[in-house]
């Protein structure tokens, strides 16, 4: 079993390689490492920072007394063995479901309970981070930030359950089973009583996203490098800046264009936010992930909204498809901190995204129809699509190999299904 | 007037239906569960929102002036619950074939269902069949309202049969197993050699696409045969137009899943098409055997082919059913009588609140 020694994870700025010469498959790799199985019961989690090594083995040893808490056998420098499960997330479990099982709540509470009870910080945890067995109960997994992160209210959980919009009769069912927690929580995202005026957001280390206060209370949008976004009403957001210098440049380039089809509303600025509209209507790569072809509408809009930019000064004429929002009024882009200062001439995010959707090639032959000015400026040279996509390679098995030989062919499906007779 | 917030599963034209839009005295809002849930944009208006983005529902009701929540299915009721409970509305739930589906791999869906008949104000079954089924579940009948969904007559004009040479027999019915085209083919293989001018047109798109046409292959159905996927509405009407028979071969699929009453039947029913169909769900609500059509067992190669090759033999019996289809489509699936029918439904549950 010792061989996955020679399994090697290297992660460099841009890029995540693993190299795996052994039969033990990859089950999941992700910011502190990868994940492989080594038996039916054990995997192995090997990490490229041995400061999360500890900090995951401190909190595994703290919390072996816990029922949904995997099995520590074995902790190194660099890697732990624990317990695995061949079992559905709880993301996956509860795929199409349209209401919280009362069951799965009262688990979820009791999780909880006993995180706090066991002195964790991190009362919290995402939904493929939790496993549903098949005698129903739940296992949580990854515990590095254990006793690192403040979460005294499960901001992760009840975030990513409204993303699948569970998280209203989950709600229902904590008010109604621990009505005291409900309350705590409550307090603790009481939208009304917070000031976005005076909420502050510290930027964090080069390269990694803000690090968001995790005692904010307000309905978080999204997060980047340069802030945050609440909403704060039904019409209205606000983009909190760490930077007083991006909240200005952002500023200077909305005011300025308020007349822009493109460019969102703005009600109210000041050093370090800005209060504008809020976009209702799905992002372009949402949207585009539901067509079968590119639609030749959407193409024209974005030429259309890509030379408005260049023609009224825009230094950055990109449109990156999660940055633009179809709304009702038509297209709209949000994230104009580099508008004016960054040089870039074509719009290299917009096509490193229509590659990854598999439209680039069908997008660009449209806009050779549509305006073969744009389209030879745009492929005078050629696009650095492999500069633009993260590099991420793995040599190796993959857990999902023994998945993929259980999906029926055609003719199995005509087999086993469509002839009865 | 009145506003109505109707939920149902996506803005794209299939589900973009009068049912929502022209109730008559009733205004609407057409709600969907998330911004990625819009597929046409050029059915995008002021009337379309999104649920999870609603910010405040207590305030949203009250600005937009809503006074009834209308759920399209059983599961999006079951989701709107929290709203309903939150902002005190009364809730209307459609009843469809799929509502009566257990095996899809949802979890806790039966309790979903017990919870959402407790709560729920009214429910508009699409056919007794269906609220047989869920008064068996549960649902109380006093609360039940059979609702059928109707046709547009004006669009859909009748034309009496023509006594012609052709043999072109048409189904049209997303690719599932449900629809039961892959019975309709081999009942297609069973009388090909008789009639070597008979053709099989199926419409439609979904996940059986690539298993039926190796079924097709294996069939040998060749020429005779044709496969139509991602067929634009004007381009389905042509391909009506041309049909001699239509077919609906429904039956219950293996995980349950089942019809309510097929919209194509209807149309087809009202085009003036002859109908051979199965005795699945709450079809024999619209066909009557030998009446308005031929009516045969669900999932049986054998009879479905019988019932081919007694209308093609007997032609001169067509234009009986189809006279009769049309006069049972006017009477009880004219989409303004079933729409008038609605706004009735609701100003009952209304009372004197609207």
């Amino acid at each position: 079993m010792k061989d996955f020694k020679k399994i090697k994870v290297i992660k460099g700025e841009n890029s995540f390689e693993i190299i795996n010469p052994t039969n033990y498959p990859l089950i999941g790799h992700g910011a502190q490492g990868a994940v492989f199985k080594l038996s039916e019961d054990r995997c192995v989690k090997i990490y490229t920072n041995r400061e999360q090594a500890k900090m995951e083995e401190r909190a595994l040893k703290a919390g072996q007394h816990l029922s949904f808490m995997p099995k520590l056998y074995k902790a190194r420098s660099n890697y732990i063995i624990m317990e695995y499960f061949n079992a559905p997330t709880l993301k996956e479990y509860l795929k199409n479901s349209m209401y919280m099982p009362e069951a799965i709540a009262i688990k979820l509470i009791n999780i909880l309970k006993e995180l706090k009870k066991a002195g964790f910080s991190m009362l919290d945890a995402p939904l493929r981070h939790i496993f549903v067995l098949e005698n129903g109960d739940l296992k949580v997994i990854d515990h590095v930030n254990s006793f690192k992160r403040q979460h005294p209210a499960p901001i992760k959980l009840l975030r990513e359950l409204k993303l699948i919009l569970l998280k209203d009769s989950f709600l229902m069912h904590v008010e109604r089973l621990e009505p005291k927690m409900y309350k705590e929580w409550e307090k603790f995202f009481d939208e009304k009583d917070i000031d976005f005026r005076k909420i502050s957001v510290s930027s964090g280390g080069q390269g990694n996203a803000v690090n968001v206060d995790s005692a904010l209370p307000l309905p978080l949008i999204g997060q980047g490098h340069q802030g945050a976004v609440y909403r704060v009403s039904e019409d209205k957001c606000v983009k909190i800046y760490s930077k007083e210098e991006h909240a200005n440049q952002e500023k200077k380039v909305l005011l300025s264009c308020q007349h822009l089809p493109f460019i969102p509303k703005v009600y109210e600025t000041s050093s370090n936010y800005i209060l504008m509209e809020y976009l209702l209507g799905p992002d372009l790569n949402s949207f585009l992930k539901k067509q079968r072809s590119m639609p030749e509408y959407i193409t024209r809009h974005l030429l259309k909204l890509l030379k408005t930019m260049k023609a009224h000064g825009f230094k950055q004429v990109d449109s990156p498809l999660r940055h633009t929002i179809l709304t009702v009024d038509g297209l709209k882009l949000i994230d104009h901190v580099y508008s004016f200062t960054r040089e870039q001439d074509r719009p290299l995010e917009m096509f490193k995204d229509l590659h990854l959707l598999n439209f680039l090639d069908s997008f660009l032959e449209q806009v050779k129809v549509l305006d073969e000015k744009t389209y030879r400026e745009w492929t005078k040279t050629p696009i650095p699509l492999n500069e633009l996509v993260k590099k991420q390679t793995y040599t190796g098995p993959h857990i999902k190999d023994e998945l993929n030989k259980k999906i029926k062919t055609p003719e199995q499906i005509v087999k086993e299904i469509l002839i009865r007779e | 007037m009145s506003t109505v917030m109707h939920l149902n599963l996506r803005v794209d034209p299939t589900q973009y239906i009068p049912q929502i839009r022209n109730v008559p005295g009733y205004d609407y809002i057409h709600l969907i569960r998330q911004p990625k849930y819009l597929i046409d944009p050029s059915l995008f208006n002021e009337k379309v929102y999104f649920l999870n983005e609603i910010f405040s529902p207590e305030e949203y009701v009250k600005k937009n002036d809503i006074s009834l929540l209308h759920a399209h299915h059983g599961q999006l009721a079951v989701l709107l619950l929290p709203f309903k409970m939150k902002t005190k509305l009364p809730l209307v739930t459609s009843i469809r074939g799929v509502d009566a589906t257990l095996a899809e791999g949802r979890v806790g869906y039966k309790e979903n269902m017990k919870t959402l008949f407790e709560k729920g104000e009214r429910f508009f079954p699409v056919c007794n069949y269906l609220a047989d089924r869920m008064n068996s579940w549960g649902c109380p009948t006093e609360k039940m309202r059979v609702l059928y969904g109707g046709v547009d007559l004006n669009q859909f004009t009748y034309n009496p049969p023509i006594l012609g040479e052709s043999q072109n027999i048409l189904s049209v019915g997303r690719l599932v197993e449900k629809k039961g085209h892959h019975i309709l083919m081999q009942a297609f293989k069973k009388i090909k050699d008789k009639y070597p001018k008979a053709t099989l047109t199926i419409i439609g798109s979904g996940v059986l696409q690539e298993p039926l046409k190796v079924l097709a292959t294996q069939l040998n159905l060749g020429d005779s045969f044709r496969l139509l996927s991602h067929l634009p509405k004007d381009q389905v009407h042509k391909e009506m137009s041309k049909a001699d028979l239509f077919c609906a071969a429904s039956l219950e699929a293996s995980d349950g899943n089942v019809e309510g009453i097929p919209n194509t039947i209807k149309e087809a029913m009202a085009t003036g098409i002859p109908v051979i169909s199965t005795t699945h769900a709450g079809i024999p609500e619209l066909v009557t055997h030998n009446k308005e059509g031929i009516l045969v067992e669900e999932n049986n190669v054998k009879q479905l082919a019988e019932a081919l090759e007694f209308m093609l033999e007997n032609r001169e019996k067509w234009e009986g059913f189809t006279s009769e289809a049309r006069k049972k489509v006017e009477l009880k699936f004219d989409q303004t009588k079933q729409l008038q029918q609605q706004a009735q439904f609701y100003d009952e549950l209304l009372g004197g609140l609207k």
